[in-house]
Formats: C-alpha cells, structure tokens, sequence
C-alpha cells in the first residue's frame, strides 16, 4: 500500500513537472508585439555587471526635447514593464512627443547580465547595488551618449525607489526631474501574503543567494494570469482594470528571477518602517530631505503593494521646488481605481495615465532652470486634493 | 368518487391555512429582541423609553463590554438592520455586552437640553460622550475589556475620548475612521461646497429633511453615492426613510476638518505621536481602498507614521482574499460583511478577553 502511494506521489510530482515545463514553453507563443527599439546599446558598471539599454529615437517630425528620458522598471520586472504591446508602449508614446527615450534594465533582468551556471554572476546583490552601481553608470552613460548634461528619470515602483537612493548619495546626480509610479518611500506589507513574507522570510531570503524562480513559476502559470482566481493576484493589479491579454502577456514576459537578497531588503524595510540599507544602517526614508530635484509621484488608490500612504511619505519629506502628487482614482476624477501593475498596463493607462507622465515631463523640458532652483517650495502642485 | 374529491381538497385546503397560520405565529417568536433603551438624565443614567441615548444589548454572562459609535451623519440603527446586517446582535449573541451609543442623534440627546444647538459641536460631543460612559460605569460597572468600536468620525471621537482618557477603554476596533484629516479628493471638496453654496452645510440628510434634500439635489449627487463602493446593498433613499441616518444641526464637523479636506497631506493630531499610555493599547484598524470617506492612508497608522504596541491592519479587499472592496457603509451593512468581515474582528476581540 505504502509502495503504491509512494509511486502514485512520484507520477504527480512528474505530471506536474512536465505540465509546468510545457506551460513555460507555451508561453512563448504568447508574442509580444511590440515596436523595437532603434538600437540596444550596453553599460557596464564599476564593479563589473553588464546592461542593456534600449534606444527609441524620437520622433523626428515632432518638436525635440532638450533632455533624454530613462525608463527603469520595477521588482522583479524588465524593459516588457514599459512596452509590452505597441498600445502600452511608454517609450514608443514619449519618443513620439519628441524624447529620446532610454529603457534600461537592472542588473538580473531582462539582457542585461543575469546570474546563471553559465557565469559567475551570483544572485547575492541588494537594492544598495542598483542605487551605488547600476544607477549611476546608466545616468552617466545616457548623458556622455546624448551630450546631454541633465536626463530625467520615471521608474515604476523600484525603478524610482533605486533614484530615490541615488539622488541622496551622489551630489552631482545630473537628474533634471524625477517621475515616481508606484514608488514607496517607506514599506507597508499591505496584503496578507507580503506580511506574512515579512515575518518568515525575512532572515531566510537574506541568506541566500540563489535567485528566486519567479520567472519559470509564473510563465508556466501565465495562462491563468487572468482571471485572478487566486486572490493574493490582486497584491499586483486591479484585474478591472487589465484586459485579459495583457495578463497573459505580462505574465509571459515581463517577470524575472528575484535575488533573495533584494526580498528581504524589502521585508527588512516593512519591518523597521522606513526603506533600509540591506544591512539596515542606512535609512533611505530619512535621507528624502535630501532630494531637490523636481519630482511627480502617482499612486495607485487600488495600489496593494505600494499603498499611496507610502508614497505620501516620499510627497512629504523631499525638498523638490517643483512636486506634484496624483492619486489615480475615481474620486480624483480618473476612470478607474488603479493598482500597482495596471498604472503602466492597464486598460485605461494610455488615455490618462501615460499624458500625465508625458505632461510633466514636457514643462519640466521646457522649465527655466534658474525656476527650478530657486523657488523651493513655492510651485507645490497638487492634484486629487 | 367526485365528493370524496371535493371533500379530500376542502381538507387540503384547511391543512396549508393551517399550516401558514402557524407559521405566522411562530414568526413572532423569531422576532429579535428588543435592545434595553438608555437616557442621560441630569441625574445619572436612567433607563426609558423616551429620549433614546444609547442601545444596551446584555447577555447572561458578558465575556466584555462593546461601545459602539456609528458615523456622523448615521444613527445608532446603523449597527441593527433587519434583513442587512446587524453588528451589535452578533457581538451580543456571542456573548458580548453591547452598548450602542447615538452620539450623533437627530437631537443632541446624550446630555439633557433638548434641541440645545450649543451641544452640537465636536468638543461638546466629545464631553458629553466622556460624561456619558462614566456614569453609565459608574451606576452599572461594565464588563472588562472595554473595547470601543467606531466607524468613521465615530471611530475617530473614540480614539480622542481614548487620548483623553487612555485607562477606559482596554483596545480599540476602528472601521473606516480617519486618524488624520484631508486628501479626500475633489469630489469630497465639491460636495461641501454644493452644500455651503445652498446655505445649509449643516443639514444634510434625515427623514424629516427630504424633501429640502431632494430640493438642493444631494441625492442625485455622484458624490452622495460614494458612500457605496457597489451600490448594491440598499437604496439609499430607503436608509433615509428609514432613519438610518440623521441630520447633523451644525456645521461645526471635527475642528477644521472642512479646511483640511482641501489639503493634500494629512493633518495629524500634534500631540497622538507621543501619547504612550493611549499607543499602548491594542488597536484593529479596518480599512479598504474602495473607502472613499475614509480611504485607507487617513485610516492606517503605518502609512501616518504613528506606532501603536499592538497593532493590526485589516484591508477588505480581493488581495486579502475578501468579496471585493468593501465601501465604507458595506463593511458594516452588506450581507458579505456578515461572512467576511464579522468573524474576523470577532477573532481579534477574543484575543483581548
């Protein structure tokens, strides 16, 4: 008896394992259809990681900008973030407004290099990593690149949680202005499953150092991206606000392998209250004061991983002459109550959500730099109030 | 064989009369007790018919004390609906003394005067409502713990009574209340202004006021919608009928909480930081994003940076495995909330007995 239970566990395990590999294969036919970049340049950085860059040149016919714009990505995610299908395409969108558009991507993700048993890359780097290495050597790049002296920056949570860290380390950051979606500046375990991550992880994903199979996991589940029948699915978008596709799609594509070490940063950080150094003596939170550089934040009201308390926290503290808040809502006068993943690819992301970016970016292009520096805190705009 | 027929449905028909006489009987029986009624006399707390003050629903043995205090703008009938929810029955059927206060009545009945407008203000409220729970322990000393459950501003006069007063109440359950005040949007902003542009900011709804409300067109208003994030557990227009809500006589809501709504970052109480005794106490906060009175960064105190001991956060919504975003009246009125929502903070007040 004992035998055939034994065999039947075994059959299950390799039933399973052949549905998973083959889900993870079919995942590929889940194209994505997407205009291509220009050009894909590389950068590396100081201590010795490779990047890739993506180039959309603008658009030739439109007015040209006079700074380049950066699009970072966020936990866990790649240049896919940004541009999954030609309708949610923030490069594509901005580079017809007449930006130079560079989408980036972080050590571990997408082209760039990523850990695996073909190299010596290891999995064993932390968010101090993007902000003390990946975030300066991308700024730098796209500046010598383009001769541009300033470049602005919009990430997606992470993306710009990385500049947060960056513009209070380094004096000389060269960020004419900041675009913060989803952005925490302090961690709150808003759901069930982060807070339970929080309690018990916390030590386990600081020791390790292989990565997390967040991207064959998901990929072979992506078929049932949509709908979210498990309800921790909710953690990462609002499904009224994501069309089936794009789930699937996003699901597919747009997932990387998270280092443990970057995870439990995270958790380290919702438990001291405040967005920590890896090692915890660091406090980014605190160090927000330090930031001048014009900044927009968007939060999302439906946001369970980002709450916008969180990025009030950010709205609060920096210094910046020129900030604005959006709380992407009904009450605040948008179509939908937006979640964390549905601000860049959500059905109604285009019409309303990419012009705010595009918006803010063109006054900030077009900004007196001498307004920029001396009027601190008297051009606070506010939205949703 | 036809008479025998005519005969055999006769009795048929006597049986089911019967049968649904019956059955109309018993209904009776399942009707659901009334709640004991108390009033503040100057004298102390009596107990009578008239001039209602707060709902007493005492069990046998209480395993502790439950001080409800409904929203502004609401009445104590909130928490006791028939055919939607019922709150104060449940904690009273699992063996909790329940005390439901109307500390926002159609008149301000929670101290003697009548219709005495002098009483409708935030600070005025606040004290009788102190003068109030200390008689009513005085005469009638209540089951430990005490745990006070508010909704909205409701929840939000608790916690400063708490402040106040941190050795009365033992742990705190907050469903939808602000701790800090603003960012509530323009919809908010505009619906005061619709409000004070008539004149008549401190009337707005009641059964007697229909008619005028219907007049200034608030109930047609989007924005009186928002009190339901689905709009699908009663008509509003029959909670008014009903007197689940009651008027407020004065414009005077919290402090300068209509100057704040137009702010973006929410304003703090100054002094709520460094109060130790009062951030000792255990505290559930329930909270959800499709709250649009009180949206979950006015209600948590993580996003405000305040540390209570022992706390915990509840958010409805589908990530935390619940139905959907609950509104702000749904967590406490839509049957769901019954399954969902109940059961949990029933959890955590079994902790604290």
């Amino acid at each position: 008896m004992q035998e055939k239970n034994a065999l039947t566990t075994k059959f299950s395990f390799l039933a399973v394992a052949i549905y998973s590999v083959g889900m993870f294969g079919c995942s590929h036919l889940s194209k994505i259809e997407i205009l291509e970049p220009s050009e894909i340049l590389w950068v590396e950085t100081d201590d010795a990681w490779r990047l890739a860059v993506h180039h959309f040149a603008p658009n030739s016919l439109v007015k040209a900008r006079r700074f380049p714009v950066i699009l970072c990505h966020g936990l866990g995610g790649n240049r896919s973030n940004w541009n999954l299908t030609e309708d949610l395409s923030v490069p594509i969108y901005l580079s017809e407004q007449g930006f130079d558009v560079y989408l980036v991507e972080l050590r571990g993700s997408g082209l760039s290099s990523t850990p695996s048993v073909w190299n010596d890359y290891s999995f064993n780097f932390s968010i101090d990593d993007h902000i003390n290495y990946d975030a300066p050597a991308l700024v730098n790049f796209v500046k010598d690149y383009t001769g541009s002296p300033q470049v602005h920056w919009v990430g997606h949570s992470m993306g710009s949680m990385v500049m947060y860290g960056y513009l209070q380390k380094f004096q000389n950051h060269g960020v004419r202005s900041l675009v913060g979606a989803g952005s925490p500046g302090i961690v709150i375990p808003a759901t069930e499953v982060v807070e339970l991550g929080r309690r018990m992880l916390i030590e386990f994903m600081e020791s390790q150092t292989i990565g997390i199979p967040a991207e064959f996991l998901i990929r072979a589940g992506s078929a049932f991206a949509h709908p979210g029948w498990l309800s921790s699915m909710h953690t990462v978008w609002n499904y009224d606000n994501i069309s089936p596709q794009v789930a699937r799609r996003a699901a597919a594509h747009a997932v990387e392998d998270l280092s443990p070490r970057v995870l439990g940063q995270f958790f380290r950080s919702a438990d001291v209250g405040a967005f920590v150094s890896a090692d915890g003596e660091y406090n980014y939170t605190e160090g927000l004061r330090k930031i001048t550089v014009p900044t927009m934040l968007m939060a999302g009201v439906m946001d369970q991983l980002a709450p916008p308390g969180s990025l009030l926290e950010v709205y609060r503290r920096i210094q910046s002459p020129e900030k604005e808040f959006h709380l992407l809502g009904k009450a605040y006068g948008f179509s939908r109550d937006y979640g964390h993943v549905d601000m860049v690819m959500g059905k109604t992301a285009p019409a309303e959500v990419f012009p705010l970016i595009a918006d803010w970016l063109v006054r900030m292009d077009e900004a007196d730099d001498s307004v920029l520096v001396e009027s601190i805190g008297e051009n606070v705009h506010v939205s949703g109030s | 064989m036809f008479r025998e027929a005519r005969i055999g449905s006769l009795c048929l028909f006597l049986l089911v009369d019967v049968l649904l006489l019956s059955l109309m009987g018993c209904q009776s029986a399942l009707r659901p007790m009334a709640p004991q009624v108390f009033v503040v006399g100057e004298k102390g707390v009596a107990q009578t018919e008239e001039n209602i003050a707060a709902f007493n629903y005492e069990p046998g043995s209480p395993k502790g004390t439950l001080v409800l205090l409904h929203d502004i703008g609401f009445s104590a009938k909130i928490w006791d609906v028939p055919r939607a929810s019922n709150l104060a029955r449940y904690f009273y059927r699992k063996g909790f003394r329940v005390i439901s206060l109307n500390g926002f009545g159609s008149r301000p009945k929670l101290a003697a005067g009548g219709d005495d407008q002098s009483l409708t203000g935030w600070e005025n409220r606040l004290n009788s409502l102190s003068l109030f729970l200390k008689k009513l322990n005085q005469n009638d000393a209540l089951p430990r713990p005490i745990i006070a459950l508010g909704h909205g501003f409701g929840g939000t006069m608790l916690m400063e009574l708490g402040q106040a007063k941190p050795d009365f109440f033992d742990g705190y359950m907050m469903m939808g209340a602000p701790i800090a005040r603003g960012s509530h949007g323009k919809w908010f902003q505009a619906w005061m202004m619709e409000l004070e542009e008539n004149g008549d900011a401190g009337v707005l709804w009641g059964k007697g006021n229909r008619e005028k409300l219907e007049g200034l067109g608030v109930m047609r208003s989007n924005h009186f919608r928002r009190l339901q994030a689905r709009h699908d557990i009663w008509r509003l227009e029959e909670l008014i009928g009903e007197g689940y809500f009651s008027p407020i006589h004065s414009a005077q809501l919290p402090g300068d909480v209509r100057e704040r709504y137009r702010e973006l970052v929410p304003f703090i109480p100054p002094d709520l930081k460094t109060n130790t005794r009062f951030l000792e106490k255990p505290i559930l906060i329930v909270t959800s994003p499709g709250d649009y009175f009180a949206p979950p960064w006015l209600c948590d105190p993580n996003s405000l940076g305040i540390r209570f001991k022992h706390l915990e956060v509840l958010r409805l919504t589908r990530a935390n495995g619940f139905a959907f975003e609950y509104g702000h009246l749904e967590m406490i009125l839509h049957k769901k909330a019954r399954r969902e929502v109940y059961p949990r903070l029933l959890s955590w007040l079994d902790d604290q007995s």
